[in-house]
């Protein structure tokens, strides 16, 4: 089939009125998740997952993928008008939307946050519309040993990337990888680590995980600020969003780097869009004539890291779609959408279920278009949801994750199951150890298991299959590399601390 | 001076997790060999590899500074975690709108000078919010009320 032909197909998946219903309702839900403090859209996905049982694996994608970027939109209202990041993503948009706000030009803010954001997203999407069927082509003839190898640098690079100390985040891949395990042994029938409840037999819920790790901590740790914060109404009306030519003639090319450097960000496992939209910053700072701006209020600051955080919301698709292999524990989400609705991820995605990858890709264009009327015209309303205090919303959000969870099997035990995460994921919070690379764990876990066994029984036992195939030995030099750097930088920093405390 | 007990205790709990494992896989399943592996291979390496990681966190640790504990949250985290464990044993026995209420009650003394009447009015509003999103709009088999006697 033809790239026509599939855009066609696309476009007709996507605009059939049950689709575009829910895409319109994930954007939707986005924007006044990303809006609120304390809800991320981990939390927010893993809150609607269940729900997506009812729809079919198109519709339920195109709803969580909307929720997705639409939470990078929101996160910018939170970020610039009050200064609190609705998403780590729009953190850097603080710094200088919020010096704009503070000088009544938020509205102005808004609107070309709202425009990079759109930028950024479509020309992700075209990077994701020419890539991701070239590199699924391109991954058909991989073994298990390269989806072994590709599955290590995805964890090595989510945990070793990230802030905090690379022993950390490996640890907690490897207990998800261990929690993965508990369930029926595909090999040999035996049920692992079940401790005699039956309700384990089929392993432990991904939505209970989820739902426990990052919804129930996210819950307890949000409920300590429960006081509102003051705003200038008179900064968001639709009168003051015009932008002057200055800051047109200033924003253009930032929005193009943001674009690029977000997309490429996007596609590699573990940076994802709170990486990119750091790094665009950076770059705007560095080339600027006058960096001096930046922090009070440049515009610059404001639209290249929201056009790179909407790029990488979208390209972070690229693996998870090609190959199966989520980059992020978002995607490890998206990805558990799929299995849960009965289709194997992989590179046979796109020519066995094209309606479903050319539907979803044509979504983002439409989910984009839809976010940037219901930002522009509803800021009032966005805001005016800021305000609502957390004492309400707490009983809220834990009644939609309990009764979330229970409608998936109408299982008591897995609204139990939620309880012991939700404290796993506390005791994590207060130990400081990062719970999305557990999620990425226990999501690849038993795929990884599946392939290093068949992997070890080709090559009869012999550990140096990963690094006779060239594709795999690349891969695994790579991870190998990411590691000892990790581990190196890792020792370096707390040298150099103990440095500055003895000094 | 106080070390970073954090990492210390956090470690710790690695280290015991990744032996638990590794040494359950080891008694209770078949390990196999490595070119045919059993059930018990795979969970065992993870669980060595686990209390590895966690030597690697606590180790440093011993001979960090650090300005001590930081705030525990027992409030939130014991309300929120009853709230939810008063609905897993609430929604079969009596149904889905006394759960939500205890959850509604239990949940809110997470957040400290609890006001009565606005838990009282989110009760109500969150049993309405339930009932049209879960029962007219989606659909789901859930009971609203049941009388275990």
């Amino acid at each position: 089939m033809d790239i026509f032909a599939n855009l066609v197909l696309g476009l007709e998946t996507a605009f059939s009125p049950v689709n575009l219903f829910y895409c319109f309702v994930g954007v939707f839900l986005g924007t006044l998740i990303g809006v609120l403090p304390g809800i991320g859209p981990l939390t927010a996905i893993s809150m609607l997952l269940p729900l997506t049982f009812h729809f079919g694996p198109t519709t339920a994608l195109i709803m969580l993928a909307g929720i997705w970027y639409g939470t990078g939109y929101g996160g910018s209202t939170a970020a610039i008008l009050l200064n609190i990041p609705g998403t780590t993503s729009s953190a850097v948009t603080c710094l200088d939307g919020y010096p704009m706000s503070r000088q009544g030009r938020g509205g102005v803010a808004l609107l070309m946050t709202t425009v990079a954001s759109f930028i950024g997203g479509s020309i992700s999407i075209v990077l994701l519309m020419i890539f991701a069927p070239a590199i699924a082509r391109y991954a058909l003839q991989f073994g298990s040993a390269e989806y072994f190898s590709l599955m290590v640098l995805g964890l090595v690079a989510a945990s070793a990337v990230t802030d905090g100390s690379a022993a950390k985040g490996l640890a907690m891949v490897v207990l998800g990888i261990v929690l993965g395990t508990v369930g029926i042994d595909i090999y040999s029938g035996q049920t692992r680590f079940d401790f005699g409840f039956l309700e384990l037999g089929n392993g432990i819920s991904l939505i209970a995980l989820a739902m426990g790790l990052f919804g129930v901590s996210e819950v307890i740790l949000s409920a300590r600020d429960v006081g509102t914060k003051a705003l200038d109404r008179s900064s968001v009306t639709l009168r003051v969003m015009k932008p002057t030519r200055e800051d047109l003639k200033r924003s253009w090319l930032p929005i193009l780097r943001g674009s690029g450097i977000g997309s490429f960000f996007g596609t590699l496992p573990g940076t994802g869009p709170s990486i990119a939209s750091f790094m665009s910053y950076a770059v705007e700072k560095r080339v600027s004539r006058d960096p001096g701006r930046f922090g009070s209020g440049a515009i610059e600051g404001v639209v290249a890291p929201e056009a790179a955080n909407n790029a990488a919301d979208q390209t972070a698709f690229i693996p998870t779609l090609a190959l199966g292999i989520p980059g992020s524990a978002t995607m490890a989400l998206m990805l558990g959408a799929l299995t849960i609705n009965g289709i194997a991820p992989g590179p046979t995605l796109m020519t066995d279920q094209p309606s479903l990858f050319w539907g979803l890709v044509m979504s983002f264009w439409i989910g984009n278009i839809l976010l940037v009327i219901l930002n522009i015209p509803m800021v009032g309303l966005w805001v005016r949801l800021l305000l609502v205090p957390y004492r309400i919303l707490l009983p809220a959000i834990l009644m939609f994750i309990c009764i979330g969870t229970y409608s998936v099997n109408n299982s008591a035990f897995d609204v139990w199951l939620v309880v012991c995460f939700g404290a796993l994921g506390y005791v994590m919070r207060i130990l400081q150890f990062p719970a999305a690379p557990l999620l990425l764990g226990f999501v690849l876990g038993p795929m990884m298991e599946e392939h290093f066994r068949r992997a070890m029984l080709l090559s009869r036992g012999d550990f140096m299959t990963f690094f006779d195939r060239p594709i795999s030995a690349v891969v695994m030099s790579l991870s190998l590399a990411l590691l000892a750097w990790g581990l190196f930088s890792a020792f370096r920093v707390r040298r150099r601390d103990a440095a500055a405390q003895s000094g | 001076m106080t070390r970073d007990y954090h990492d210390i205790v956090g470690g710790l709990l690695l280290i015991a997790a990744g032996l638990f494992v590794a040494s359950y896989a080891y008694g209770h399943y078949d390990i196999g060999s490595v070119r045919r592996m059993g059930p018990g291979m795979f969970p065992m390496g993870a669980g060595a590899i686990l209390a590895v990681l966690g030597v690697f966190v606590a180790l440093p640790a011993v001979f960090r500074r650090s300005d001590g504990w930081r705030p525990l949250y027992l409030r939130p985290a014991a309300a929120v975690c009853l709230g939810v464990i008063s609905f897993a044993l609430m929604v079969r026995p009596f149904g889905l709108v006394p759960a939500i209420l205890v959850l509604n009650v239990v949940s809110s003394l997470a957040v400290r000078k609890p006001r009565p009447l606005q838990i009282a009015v989110t009760g109500i509003a969150l049993c309405v919010v339930a009932y049209l999103i879960f029962h007219l709009a989606l659909h789901l088999p859930l009971t609203l009320f049941r009388w275990p006697w």
